[in-house]
């Protein structure tokens, strides 16, 4: 288990240097650069094959960059496997285990320790905000939004320094929505590092620290969602992005 | 290995297995293909002696002779086979029955001939075009008739050796060469009594493995290819969970497959005994060695299908995958039922020596014929080329193998 780390207050929390990927077939992804600290929730922003889901792969080490480097607490490491939890876009589960188990699996592949493993998914149980009969159901039965409060509730509850998120709410109905930006927010003001990409402005208005606006495989625009608006004497983040990229 | 890796592994085979067992189509496919597919074998085999015909014999020969053929064939019709029969007695028109299935033509002059020493006796037989039982019919008539036959040269033989003055005895002209067979081991020694049958029901029990070898590869080759697929595999590439973690707790998981898989095939293989060989029991140990065999069949099974799925990722490789372990073990368990691998041509036979199925028919052979080490042998290579498989494996892998893109 890897508890969250304390840098010394001058170094960030996660600092990715020109990282590239170039495939054999496609669009070469990068450079790209940016800094996070501990506790900030980070967004990335961009159009369908921007390079965003790219860039959260070479960062969780499912994509080995070409070239570039990523320090945690301003230690050189290969990628955040291990170190990050993770929920991708699509809510991949297992059909035929129960909701519990599922988090009970997760939390034993992240601590050799059954009882802490237990601690762990009762606590990822209690984020997901399904009811015990819910959890004591097999996932099969369960709608899109339930699997996507099982992943977030296992990913919320592991003591990973840094969550990543991939569209955390897309395709959601509006409570479960709130109920989930919700539990991203209080995570990020426990120290919790978030790394998150959307499409959905008024969500990263509402909840990034900083924004990226990625486009073509380059981060366009890099800063507080303030500092977009003012840079591209916008109203909206929407707007700030259309001017960032159209020019 | 730590212990967070040896929990990592634990937590993904009991994942693995906890879903397989959950699976109850699979399983259900299990003990269907275990039982349901011999059973067929066996009703189509039933099949054929349920076949309705009509045999007709007409005798245009008034004498003993043509009476007596006719009597004997009814014999064997009615004691093989559910076909009815009818005798016509017809001296002016003698040709085929109308309707008939088989028509035997007793000609005139028959008996005359059969009593003579020196004529042939000749009878006409119409069968019925592109008809299966009449080619059932015609074989049981030609045995009748080479029983007749036989007796007709007896009485040549007999009334010759009168004749001649000789004291004969008419089976020794007509049978002059006897064989006395003896079944000898490889190393030219008797062979036990009973070696033979256990030949037979082995030859049986090695085509058996194939039964429950198809659904529990098309189980193992899904459990790894899903996870790429349902998205699962992009979660766990970002857990702490290392290659050679994921290759044990994979195998580990299909545990579960192997051990309902072994369990089904050794009630299987008793049974079989029964049915088979028509009461003779499978030898408990040779059950138990033939269980022992198809675990590890589906041991290199999963081993080929963790490799070329990590090799080549995606459900279209694991189904063809499959199609491709079910067509080879096919072409190894049905030729182990008819054919002598043993004997076959050195460079044929170096490449069924290839396919890991090719070592389990020959294990459960040589364990049934008694030859315990090169059984062993055989088991070893098996055992070998799936340790080699898993180790190709955990090189193999990488977290992108797990994500689609």
């Amino acid at each position: 288990m890897t508890n969250l780390p304390i840098c010394p207050q001058s170094t960030h929390m996660l600092v990715v240097e020109g990282l590239v990927k170039e495939f054999k077939k496609g669009p070469r992804i990068g450079p790209i650069s940016f800094r996070i600290n501990r506790g900030e929730i980070f967004a990335l922003v961009g159009p369908n094959g921007a390079g965003k889901t790219t860039t959260i792969r070479m960062l969780l080490g499912i994509y080995r960059p070409s070239t570039g480097d990523i320090y945690l607490c301003g230690k050189k490491i290969r990628s955040l496997q291990g170190v990050a939890s993770y929920v991708p876009e699509e809510s991949a589960v297992y059909p035929r285990l129960t909701g519990y188990e599922h988090l009970y699996f997760y939390a034993l592949l992240y601590t050799n320790n059954r009882t802490h493993a237990k601690r762990l998914a009762d606590r990822a149980a209690e984020y997901t905000g399904l009811s015990a009969r819910d959890l004591r159901r097999k996932v099969q039965e369960y709608s899109k939004g339930m699997k996507r409060r099982l992943l977030l509730g296992i990913a919320l509850a592991l003591e990973t320094p840094i969550l990543v998120l991939d569209e955390p709410t897309a395709g959601l109905d509006v409570h479960s929505a709130v109920h989930i930006r919700k539990l991203i927010k209080g995570e990020a003001e426990k120290g919790k590092t978030i790394i998150l990409s959307s499409h959905n402005m008024f969500e990263v208005e509402r909840l990034a620290d900083t924004v990226a606006f990625i486009n073509r495989g380059r981060i366009v625009a890099l800063g507080t969602p303030r500092e977009l608006l003012e840079k591209y004497n916008a109203h909206d983040l929407e707007e700030a992005f259309v001017k960032a990229t159209s020019r | 290995m730590n212990t967070s890796g040896l929990g990592r592994i634990r937590a993904l085979a009991s994942k693995d297995a906890r879903e397989f067992l959950r699976d109850r189509r699979t399983i259900a496919l299990m003990v269907i293909s275990a039982f349901l597919f011999p059973l067929l074998g066996l009703m189509v085999a039933g099949l054929k002696t349920q076949q309705k015909g009509l045999v007709a014999i007409n005798i245009c020969d008034e004498g003993a002779y043509a009476e007596a053929l006719a009597r004997l064939i009814k014999e064997y019709i009615t004691k093989y086979t559910p076909f009815n029969i009818t005798i016509v007695y017809s001296v002016n028109s003698c040709g085929s029955v109308p309707g008939a299935t088989v028509t035997l033509i007793i000609p005139r002059n028959f008996s005359e001939n059969a009593s003579s020493l020196g004529n042939p006796v000749i009878v006409r037989l119409y069968k019925l075009v592109g008809s299966p039982a009449a080619t059932d019919a015609e074989s049981i008539i030609n045995t009748a008739l080479s029983v007749f036959s036989r007796v007709l040269a007896a009485e040549r033989v007999k009334r010759l050796s009168e004749i001649a003055g000789l004291q004969l005895n008419p089976d020794y002209v007509l049978e002059p060469v006897r064989i006395v067979s003896e079944a000898v081991t490889e190393t030219g020694a008797i062979a036990p009594p009973g070696a033979e049958e256990k030949a037979e029901i082995a030859r049986f029990l090695a085509f058996a493995v194939f039964f429950v070898l198809n659904p529990a590869a098309i189980a193992v080759a899904d459990a790894v290819a899903r996870e790429r697929e349902s998205g699962t595999g992009e979660i766990l590439a970002v857990t702490p969970l290392r290659g050679t973690e994921f290759v044990i707790g994979k195998t580990l998981g299909s545990m579960a497959a192997v051990a309902i898989a072994g369990s089904l095939d050794l009630v299987a293989a008793l049974a079989y005994g029964y049915a088979v060989l028509a009461g003779s029991a499978t030898p408990v140990s040779v059950a138990l060695f033939h269980s022992l065999q198809t675990i590890l069949a589906i041991l290199v099974t999963v081993s080929i299908t963790i490799f070329a799925t990590l090799l080549v990722p995606g459900q279209r490789t694991a189904t063809l995958l499959t199609s491709i372990i079910t067509g080879t073990a096919m072409l190894i368990f049905f030729s182990a039922l008819f054919v002598d691998i043993q004997a076959l041509p050195a460079p044929i036979k170096a490449i069924m020596y290839i396919v890991p199925y090719t070592h389990t028919v020959l294990a459960i052979h040589s364990y049934a014929l008694g030859n315990i080490v090169r059984a062993l042998e055989h088991s070893l290579i098996v055992i070998l080329l799936s340790l080699g498989l898993f180790i190709g494996s955990a090189r193999v892998y990488k977290p992108d193998r797990l994500v689609r893109r």
